[in-house]
């Protein structure tokens, strides 16, 4: 599965680096482009298991579909999986670094055979998804820091 | 999974104007929105306590969001308390969402 990846510093403790990610998964609509919507989220309390349907529009298309929490170890890592919609598997890293953190965003996805075909190389699709997973951590940056 | 072209539900909101940190939309609807309760959770996941009153809601060092209803349209002000010049912009573009996904 292809996979696309990107560490920022942040000037904010791991702990509430954290929490702004994973405490709320609604909030990711403020800092992931395209991610217009989350809704039916199953339960308040954030934690494995939790989930979500979303609706995301990548590059003009919207697709949606339900994710689900799989690791929620709190303050160093948090993973959710997208079920439907193009699968992919979300892992937030959160380690302390320089009296802040280093924050690492990795995105495994599976290409879209169908819609592959139509418009765009695995070399595109890789470029286009590693732009967005950097502009997805620079935007936490710009959120979490005070 | 489905792939559509467009949101299910959407509002239609223009943009009118938008300054360093002053924004005016336009969102057309059929039925009257409630405003506050899209706003103040948004808000609030962001880390900024609201204040709602009638026809607004106060948030933050300044910050502010103002509506006035029509029949077939809203217009919303928003006014971002001081912030980073991304932070601004993100925040701006996440309440858009709001009015239009919300």
């Amino acid at each position: 599965m292809p996979s696309v990846s990107e560490t920022i510093q942040v000037a904010a403790m791991p702990e509430a680096a954290f929490s702004f990610v994973a405490d709320a998964p609604a909030r990711a609509t403020m800092f992931i482009p395209g991610l217009n919507r989350i809704n039916n989220v199953t339960t308040e309390k954030a934690g494995v298991d939790q989930a979500w349907d979303y609706e995301f529009n990548w590059f003009g298309l919207v697709v949606s579909g339900q994710s689900r929490c799989t690791k929620y170890e709190r303050s160093s890592s948090y993973q959710f999986k997208t079920l439907t919609g193009n699968p992919s598997t979300w892992t937030y890293r959160f380690e302390p670094k320089e009296g802040g953190t280093r924050l690492t965003l990795e995105v495994e996805y599976e290409l879209p055979q169908n819609q592959l075909a139509r418009f765009a190389t695995a070399g595109t699709l890789e470029q286009m998804n590693r732009n967005r997973v950097r502009e997805i951590v620079a935007n936490l940056k710009a959120m979490i820091e005070p | 999974m489905s792939i559509r072209l467009f949101h299910r539900g959407a509002r239609l909101v223009t943009r009118m104007r938008a300054s360093d940190r002053e924004f005016v939309w336009r969102a057309w609807h059929r039925a009257p929105v409630p405003w506050s309760e899209l706003f103040a959770p948004a808000l609030l996941l962001v880390g900024y306590g609201c204040e709602c009153q009638d026809g607004a809601v106060r948030f933050g060092d300044g910050g502010s969001i103002h509506w006035t209803s029509g029949a077939m349209w809203t217009t919303i002000r928003l006014r971002l308390p001081p912030c980073s010049e991304k932070k601004a912009a993100l925040l701006a573009d996440g309440l858009l969402k709001v009015a239009r996904y919300g």
